[in-house]
């Protein structure tokens, strides 16, 4: 497989820095009560749950979050697609001894 | 659950605040949304059912739009006293400064700014259930609908509120005293007669 590093590096240094949505914005309540139980598969019920801890904007941040995680794993997903689709090439010269 | 799917049902858990927020969390749970869940509508139209005192609706198949009917005891006092504060000013509904009020409020909250929807107020107090907001929702473009259900039950609230300051000021002015009775004759004044 044969993959232009020099052009990659460059692409890398050419791109747009994209700021991430900050992790500690979120309300530890909203994380620790919701996003982790929810995410262990355990059941989350409203009667158990503390609504003046938290409200909608809290539950927005926690969304943010998440849309940038995914939008970030989907980026390197399609990075990775494109490295596994390289077209394989075989070496010009001996590459050890 | 993956992260995907704690996303897909976050918006459910917002419905859920918004209820509480009003007071209405235990209705919202007795309809059935006790938990998160990912059925995005279910949480909208129980939440717009429990939005108001009496909600109605009506779907006309042939332009896909459905219309939805909210009153508010609370809105119902609220324009009869209105009547009664224009009828001891002598003004006119059109010129009462308390319908104004209520009617640029409404206004504001369904500012929802999406389009593909219109609303009415009315404001008349001949039967119950007269007084209302009648919205109409066309299905193919519509897709603010927390924003609705928010204006809807932020709207119900303003009423009750407004509803007991307007009760107050028609109170400190003597509009609901009762005409004063005659003195109470003792039984000698009686018998001399």
């Amino acid at each position: 497989m044969e993959i232009d590093f020099d052009a990659l590096l460059s692409s890398f240094r050419d791109a747009k820095e994209e700021k991430t949505f900050p992790k500690k914005a979120v309300s530890d309540y909203v994380m620790s009560r919701i996003y982790e139980p929810l995410l262990r598969n355990e059941k989350v019920l409203y009667a158990n749950l503390d609504f003046t801890r938290f409200d909608a904007d809290d539950l927005l941040e926690l969304m943010r979050l998440l849309d940038d995680s995914m939008r970030m794993a989907w980026k390197l997903t399609d990075l990775n697609r494109v490295f596994c689709q390289a077209k394989p090439a075989s070496v010009g010269c001996r590459a050890f001894c | 659950m993956t992260m995907e799917e704690v996303r897909e049902i976050l918006p459910s858990i917002s419905y859920a605040c918004l209820c509480h927020k009003y007071g209405k969390l235990e209705k919202f749970i007795e309809a059935g949304n006790d938990a998160p869940t990912n059925d995005y509508f279910d949480c909208f139209y129980s939440a717009l059912w429990i939005a108001g005192d009496k909600v109605s609706s009506h779907y006309n198949e042939d332009w896909c739009v459905a219309s939805y009917y909210f009153s508010y005891q609370a809105m119902m006092d609220y324009y009869r006293l209105c009547r009664v504060y224009g009828k001891r000013r002598r003004i006119p509904l059109k010129e009462n400064p308390f319908m104004k009020k209520a009617e640029t409020f409404v206004n504001e909250m369904m500012d929802i700014g999406y389009g593909y929807y219109a609303f009415r107020l009315q404001t008349k107090v001949n039967h119950r259930w007269a007084s209302g907001v009648v919205i109409y929702i066309d299905e193919n473009g519509f897709n603010a609908e927390f924003e609705m259900v928010e204006a809807i039950f932020a709207i119900g609230d303003w009423y009750a509120r407004a509803e007991l300051y307007l009760w107050s000021v028609l109170d400190r002015e003597g509009a609901f005293q009762s005409p004063a009775l005659p003195a109470h004759k003792n039984e000698e004044e009686q018998h001399e007669q």
